[in-house]
């Protein structure tokens, strides 16, 4: 087993390293690349907010107005709350978003995170929005999992990305012929032709696949790493915060009231200090205290270094207190590295990139595992033996591969098919996800064909297929409307549904016009592609 | 095969058992390909991988923050981006070294030469822990 030579040792690592870890895995690039388009599933599944679009012009005038017509509101829904938050009308997401927290109840450490919406074209509210956690799910998933605390499922995500940095790694070591492979794709070859799928997707999207996972790692290295952080510091943490991220220091309450300027001339102070400027966002920290701060954040600009500039304005005299200054460095190498790895800056181009690559990263995961299981089978055929880690893996095969997808479109039937008044709606939502999901993997547990992968993703283009239809039915606004009016947004989203649906298609299509090559012995733990 | 007593039998024949045990033919065997010593050898790799490669790259980490001539945040963060490089080293180091116990031995050594490097490098340059810019 422990090889001679150093390319066997590799080969071997790369093998296990990269099936024992591959499913959740799997999760976290689906969730992961679902997340890319989170602002834009967010809307799709608020149909409250589809009549709200992103105006033609939008100078700043028209900006301002919209910021005051959301602190009016927020006078009105929120006097009593510690913190406000403003967001700025997006293309991606085309309404103001005001936000506050209420107080905390008594004997809980944070209060209700809630939220409201103004259409930027007429500056009033938009209505109540159903309770959905949207795309934002999707983003949690992605790295805190579900129906468990927030930092072992990050512990596990993180040993599992680790093992994914070393199966890349030991994939390249192994791979001698790079190049060479990835123009060869021999289709219809079993074993081989997975091969040749793994490395194509692998080799295609490879400094995609190295970025993100060295990228996922630095997002979480305070947890994972803090050695670093304590040795030099001590337990003086909070000073190497406020040296790093500067934006979070801001001046702690008083416990003095005092009266903060009115809507108007809060504008005014802010924009003495940013001048004409978008701004992506207010905060305001500490209402009515003589501390009461507005931390101004400007809308960075579609580059790397997404450190726009910030200031901190004083909501009792309108005087700057702070603002950002040139950041050094390591500084700025480490926000590049969550920029590139969240894809906050990316256009609607470079996001359908990040998509695609999202996905081939998905195709590899999925195209190892099964060359996995479909040489092992190969191996069984000529023994005559049955192999139960083959059985396992096929079982986890159909349920994690096939099942995922099927979850997500169940998540969005959920979402328009739940009554707005169902009690727990939310919660709901995300566990019409996870039953769907198990159901497969019931299913998985007594079938696992060619027949089976071929009708369960025969299902999941026509879940996804109907998305749409479902969309018209429950929304005012169908794909043809949306279309016309120039809503690219939500016409995005069916169209990129119709996209997928199509894709299953073409793969259940694919799944039958293969010859069969094996004898009806065996077929039972075959899974597909042999 | 692990040795079977049968076997002590026949070399034990002019030598205390304890010696015996250890005698090349018998040391061969016990480290021979088998299906119970290698899931044993893959064990302690995995282990010395996951546990003895996070030891090298904290320590590389703390190190990395000493010595970097960067300011005191600067190296801090930089440490800690670098220190994921320094665990994908290790874990692949484990995975090829020939001898399957020689793994701990390489990343313990690597660990506290690392270790003893930052303590010579605080004792000459000592950052205050509130350190300025």
């Amino acid at each position: 087993m422990m090889k001679e030579s150093f390319f066997r040792s590799m080969t071997w690592l790369h093998t296990w390293v990269g099936l024992v870890v591959c499913w959740i895995l799997f999760l976290v690039f689906f969730a992961g690349t679902a997340a890319y388009y989170r602002a834009e599933i967010n809307l799709w599944m608020q149909p409250e907010n589809h009549a709200s679009q992103y105006p033609q012009t939008m100078d700043i005038k028209a900006q301002d107005a919209l910021l005051l017509a959301g602190l009016a509101q927020l006078h009105i829904e929120a006097k009593d709350a510690k913190s406000w938050w403003l967001y700025s009308p997006s293309q991606r997401t085309p309404m103001l978003t005001y936000a506050w927290v209420t107080p905390a109840p008594e004997g809980k450490r944070f209060g209700e995170f809630k939220q409201g919406y103004i259409n930027p074209q007429t500056a009033s509210p938009l209505p109540t929005t159903r309770e959905t956690r949207g795309g934002d799910f999707l983003y949690r998933l992605h790295f805190d999992l579900y129906y468990m605390s927030a930092i072992t499922a990050r512990w596990i995500v993180s040993f599992c990305t680790m093992f994914m940095l070393v199966a890349i790694i030991s994939g390249i070591v192994i791979h001698k012929r790079i190049f060479k492979d990835f123009f060869s794709f021999r289709p219809g070859k079993g074993p081989r032709s997975w091969l040749d799928a793994h490395v194509a997707s692998s080799v295609l999207a490879l400094p995609f696949h190295l970025m993100i996972t060295y990228t996922g790692l630095v997002t979480l290295m305070f947890m994972l790493m803090p050695w670093g952080l304590s040795s030099q510091y001590g337990e003086q943490t909070a000073t190497f915060y406020n040296q790093w991220k500067p934006i979070f220091n801001t001046p702690a309450a008083s416990g003095n009231t005092a009266k903060m300027l009115d809507g108007q001339n809060l504008i005014k102070a802010v924009r003495a200090a940013t001048g004409d400027a978008p701004l992506e966002g207010l905060q305001f920290d500490h209402l009515n205290d003589s501390n009461a701060t507005i931390t101004v954040k400007l809308a960075p600009h579609h580059s790397l270094n997404q450190q726009a500039p910030w200031y901190h304005i004083s909501a009792i005299t309108g005087e700057v207190l702070a603002q950002s200054a040139v950041t050094s460095g390591a500084n700025q190498t480490q926000s590049a590295m969550i920029a590139l790895h969240s894809g906050r800056f990316a256009g609607q181009g470079l996001r359908l990139l990040y998509l695609l690559a999202g996905l081939t990263g998905c195709v590899m995961i999925a195209s190892g595992a099964i060359m996995w299981a479909d040489k092992l089978a190969q191996k069984q055929l000529k023994q005559a033996k049955r192999h139960y880690g083959l059985s396992l893996v096929n079982m986890l095969n159909v349920a994690t591969f096939a099942g995922l997808p099927i979850a997500l479109a169940s998540y969005f039937y959920a979402n328009r098919l739940l009554p707005v008044s169902f009690s727990e709606r939310e919660q709901w939502e995300i566990h019409c996800f996870f039953i769907s999901w198990a159901l497969v993997a019931l299913l998985a547990c007594f079938k696992r064909s060619k027949a089976t992968w071929r009708g369960l993703f025969l299902l999941t283009a026509l879940m996804y297929a109907l998305l749409p239809l479902l969309n018209a039915l429950t929304s005012h606004y169908s794909l043809w409307r949306n279309l016309q009016r120039q809503a690219y947004v939500l016409a995005g989203f069916d169209i990129m549904m119709i996209a997928l649906a199509a894709l299953f298609y073409m793969a259940a299509k694919r799944l039958r016009s293969q010859p069969k090559v094996i004898t009806a012995k065996a077929t039972t733990e075959l899974g597909i592609g042999s | 095969m692990m040795p079977k007593l049968s076997d002590l039998r026949i070399i034990t024949v002019d030598s205390p058992t304890w010696l015996a045990w250890l005698s090349p033919t018998n040391l061969k065997k016990a480290f021979a390909s088998t299906p119970v010593n290698n899931a044993l050898i893959v064990t302690n790799r995995v282990l010395a991988a996951i546990f003895g490669g996070y030891l090298l790259s904290a320590v590389g980490c703390v190190l990395l923050a000493q010595i970097l001539p960067l300011s005191q945040a600067d190296s801090v963060l930089s440490a800690m981006m670098l220190s994921f490089s320094v665990y994908t080293c290790a874990v692949l180091w484990v995975f090829s070294v020939k001898q399957h116990w020689r793994c701990w031995f390489d990343l313990g050594a690597l660990s506290a030469g690392c270790y003893l490097l930052y303590s010579a490098a605080s004792y000459f340059n000592p950052s205050a822990v509130s350190g300025g810019i």
